[in-house]
């Protein structure tokens, strides 16, 4: 009995010292920066870093749906309200998570707007175990970094200085045209959240509440990802829940997609052309809450004018095309 | 025993055979050294040595080869 | 707090033994559980647990492990009753019609043998290669322009199928040659076939080795736990450092057999083997680091196989437990028949002692090699890799007299150092070469590689865009170089006997855990998982 104590005293104490031993080199993995050459990885999301604190009043979560979809720019053209897309490919809902508390420390939105795709998706407890102590043992995430070591940077406190001109969005030019078939065809059937997804969507959900923030649900357009199975119990959740639920793939909120025309990779994401719509309809809807203010005369905000003016340019350039601003009706 | 150390040193010599404890377990002897050996043992000591006796343990030493050969004699 | 959810879908990683849901979920949950349980029922504990992994892996296709264990308990049990008739029939019987009597059994209990052979290796067959089979067969009727298909039938494999078939059949063989006594308790059967961590990857266990130990488990030993534990760290240095860092580069050459110079696709054959050995040994010490923290000493499945000094010697410490089953249930028994010693000794009269045995030797070594070329597999790169093996173990064989000669005539020493390093990178070579073939994407993928490093040798893709197109980079390939000097190092202790392990368990404290920490550390920092890297599944999973 007394060899037994004794042993496992030994073994706490190993793992204590082991902890401690991570959390200490965590330090040196940590990355100085968010630029691409610093490591912190998916950096457009990321460049909400640098922003000025509380300068973001709408976060957009989301898998790649929403950086092809949701350009924060023209929302801010059309109607001078800042918004930020963490949004990144394949992303999970622990992933989500991380964005919306990293977001939280300095940024207070009023309305954060989550995307449905991710809400269905698997994730498996592997990703779980794995990556839910990053959070406290960042070596865990960012060990890589040890390809890029320096001495100089060694005792250097984080210090984010890349502005993200399309605040999270990506510009895509392609056009490769979707086939509608069987898109959206009626049904009672739900497809399955499964439990874990559920437990991390009411983390979400008690996050944004604790911190005065309304949580939108948003389903963008699109063939591929998305039917009338994901809709139907999608829309269940969110009555449950009790928030607002969004889905641009039925008619009563449809921005007009033509998928001939407007998808970049065969329904699976939508191009530029498909982004206009969805942001003018979900700039429209935000503006209509009434809450949200306009920043477009003010001077602190001078930077988005800038990032505007670079889009304009951009799209010139790579669509051959006149930018035209949205028109605003009301 | 001289005999079998003959045959022995006849299909793989380079062994200390006196000595060597290890002739299968120590990657000395291959499968088909087994197969010849066995061959010159059947005719040498007219024997049959079924492929149940084939286990490292019987032929890991001259000596073990010589205990099996006696064994086999006998029934 | 429900916590099931954690469970449901586990079972797609699982099969790795690197997996977090492994290591941190379900290996803990079963010791915890396995160490309160009082010691008569912790027997039980174990085949619950096997049979939950079992479950979680392969769902309701556990009813295969079920049944197969049904099967063998049967044919044991009924080849047992046999074996005790002809005992007593024989008894009181004069020596001369003791022969015919002993004759007559053992013509029953070999029948029963076959029908236990036809059982599992008829369900493997159907299970594993009917889409091979049948896909030959449409392929040659289209030669012939025959206007029909026939349709080809998808069946779901339970895991180690391949494995716990060989398990089973040995069994069988064992009681039928009296080497072990037929099992009269299920439980202790089907713990021996489903031992959770030998299920996925082997080492394929005999009755005898494994059965008994398994049954008379006893508490958890505080030195078995860290001895255990260190070993599935050494292993995860090997997989998570070595083999998955080099995944990327593999997979880009090997699926791309046309884009690439004869430099590079020598670089990537190396890798491959390289990988596969971090890989497989790397998983065998996860299973055999779990069953020692159990007390259980499973067989091993490496013995430093880049050591050896011929193809021969390589297959004798390269997946051990594999090639011991062929050698013992085919190799030794097809020459030991009848007819194959007539055989021998016929052809050793006419070409000699050396030549003679090599009819018959060659004969079931034939067979040995198809069927491991097979069991890796249903497709022709496999059997071409059983074949490739074949030849060069034969040949090896055949030019031994010639070899010696010349060697003579050279004055090389056979056991000089020298000529034991040249052996052993010869044999290395034959290695990659054949690991080769049994990556490439089919047959003629294979031939392309191969023949592109004779046709087109060339240096010129080594620029600086290279390694970004394989997907990885000179760090990369770096820290691999340092891992194996690593593994290397280990090896060559091994080899002269000493078990590191022991020499930490000697040692100071401190240093033993400056040690440890340090193996960690060096996982954590340079291990290929999480952000930018995909989990590679365990490559001997799918056999």
């Amino acid at each position: 009995m007394k060899q037994a104590l004794k042993n496992t005293l030994k073994g706490t104490v190993f793992t204590v010292i082991l902890i401690g031993l991570l959390w200490a080199v965590s330090a040196v993995f940590i990355p100085r920066n968010n630029t691409k050459d610093d490591w912190k990885y998916d950096y457009t999301a990321n460049g909400f870093l640098a922003e000025s604190a509380n300068s973001l009043d709408v976060l957009f979560l989301g898998d790649s749906e929403v950086f092809a979809s949701i350009n924060p720019v023209r929302i801010y053209e059309s109607y001078g309200i800042t918004s930020y897309c963490c949004s990144t490919g394949k992303q999970r809902l622990w992933y989500t998570l991380e964005y919306l508390y990293d977001f939280y420390r300095e940024q207070s939105p009023k309305v954060v707007v989550l995307e449905t795709d991710l809400l269905l998706k698997y994730f498996s407890v592997d990703d779980l175990i794995l990556h839910a102590p990053e959070h406290y043992l960042p070596v865990l995430r960012y060990h890589d970094r040890w390809k890029k070591f320096s001495f100089s940077e060694l005792f250097k406190t984080p210090e984010y200085t890349y502005i993200d001109d399309y605040k999270g969005y990506h510009l895509y030019a392609d056009i490769d045209a979707a086939d509608e078939e069987g898109y959206m065809e009626e049904t009672d059937e739900r497809a399955y959240i499964s439990r874990m997804n559920r437990l991390y969507i009411d983390a979400i959900l008690s996050c944004c509440r604790r911190n005065g923030s309304e949580l939108i649900l948003l389903s963008t357009p699109s063939t591929k990802n998305w039917n009338m199975k994901k809709h139907n119990s999608t829309q269940q959740l969110a009555d449950t829940l009790g928030v607002e639920y969004i889905d641009m793939n039925v008619s009563e909120y449809s921005v007009g997609i033509d998928w001939s025309k407007d998808t970049k990779d065969k329904g699976d994401h939508l191009n530029y052309y498909g982004a206009i719509k969805v942001t003018d309809k979900i700039g429209e809807y935000l503006n209509a809450k009434g809450v949200l203010p306009d920043h477009r005369d003010d001077k602190a905000y001078s930077g988005w004018d800038n990032s505007l003016e670079k889009m304009k340019a951009d799209v010139k350039k790579k669509l051959k095309t006149e930018y035209s601003s949205a028109v605003i009706t009301s | 025993m001289e005999r079998l150390i003959e045959i022995l040193e006849d299909i793989q010599p380079d062994v200390d055979y006196e000595n060597c404890t290890d002739l299968i377990d120590g990657h000395y002897l291959s499968s088909l050294d087994i197969i010849s050996l066995i061959a010159e043992l059947e005719d040498e000591y007219d024997i049959t040595v079924p492929a149940v006796e084939i286990v490292p343990d019987n032929f890991n030493s001259a000596e073990r080869i010589m205990k099996m050969i006696e064994r086999l004699q006998e029934d | 707090m429900d916590l099931s959810f954690l469970l449901a879908g586990a079972g797609k990683t699982m099969t790795s033994f690197f997996s977090m849901t492994y290591l941190f979920l379900f290996l803990p949950f079963c010791l915890i559980v396995y160490a309160v349980t009082p010691k008569k029922a912790k027997r039980y504990v174990l085949l619950a647990e096997s049979l939950l992994f079992f479950w979680l892996v392969s769902g309701a296709l556990v009813a295969y492990l079920l049944i197969s264990a049904v099967s063998i308990l049967l044919l044991g049990l009924w080849l047992g009753k046999l074996q005790q008739k002809q005992k007593a029939a024989i008894k009181d019987l004069p020596k001369e019609e003791k022969k015919a009597v002993k004759q007559a059994f053992l013509r029953k209990q070999r029948a029963l043998v076959f029908l236990g052979v036809f059982l599992h290796i008829g369900l493997l067959l159907v299970l594993k290669y009917t889409g091979f089979f049948l896909g030959n067969i449409n392929s040659l009727l289209a030669a012939f322009n025959c206007p029909f298909e026939m349709y080809i039938p998808q069946f779901a494999m339970p895991i180690g199928i391949s494995f716990f078939s060989l398990q089973a059949l040995s069994y069988i063989i064992d009681v039928y040659h009296g080497l072990v006594k037929a099992d009269k308790n299920y439980a202790r059967l089907l713990l021996f076939m489903s031992f959770f961590p030998q299920i996925v990857e082997g080492p394929i266990c005999r009755y005898g080795q494994t059965a008994e130990q398994l049954w008379n488990v006893g508490s958890i030993k505080y030195r078995n736990l860290t001895f255990g534990l260190q070993r599935i760290l050494f292993g995860m240095m090997k997989k998570i450092v070595i083999a998955d860092r080099l995944d990327p580069l593999v997979k880009k050459v090997f699926d791309e057999p046309n884009s690439f110079d004869g430099g590079v696709i020598i670089l990537a054959a190396v890798c491959y083997t390289v990988q596969l050995y971090m890989d497989f040994s790397g998983s065998m010490d996860a299973v055999l680091g779990t069953a020692e923290i159990f007390g259980i000493k499973l067989p091993e499945n490496f013995e430093r196989p880049f050591f050896s000094k011929s193809v021969s010697e390589f297959w004798k410490r390269w997946h051990i437990t594999l090639g011991a089953w062929f050698k013992d249930y085919i190799f030794f028994p097809v020459t030991s028949a009848k007819r194959m010693k007539n055989l021998t000794s016929s052809a050793r009269k006419k070409l000699g002692n050396h030549f003679g045995p090599l009819v018959a030797g060659g004969i079931a070594l034939f067979c040995v090699w198809w069927c491991n070329g097979l069991w890796h597999g249903a497709g022709w790169n496999f059997i071409f890799f059983g074949m490739y093996h074949f030849v060069l173990i034969l040949s090896g064989n055949i030019i031994t007299p010639a070899s010696k000669t010349v060697l003579q005539k050279l004055h090389i020493k056979a056991n000089s150092a020298g000529y034991k390093v040249f052996c052993m990178i010869r044999t290395t070579i034959l290695v990659i070469i054949g690991e080769l073939f049994f990556r490439a994407n089919g047959i003629g993928s294979g031939m392309e590689l191969f023949g592109r490093i004779f046709t087109d040798l060339s240096f010129r893709s080594f620029d600086q865009y290279l390694l970004p197109r394989l997907g990885v980079d000179a760090y990369d390939l770096a820290i691999c170089a340092v891992t194996l000097m690593i593994v290397f190092a280990v090896s060559v202790v091994n080899e002269k006997g000493i078990c590191i392990r022991e020499v930490l368990e000697k040692s100071n404290i401190v240093v033993r855990w400056v040690v440890l920490y340090s193996l960690i550390l060096f996982i954590v920092i340079f291990g290929a998982y999480s952000f930018g890297y995909i989990p590679v599944d365990p490559m001997y999973a799918q056999f």
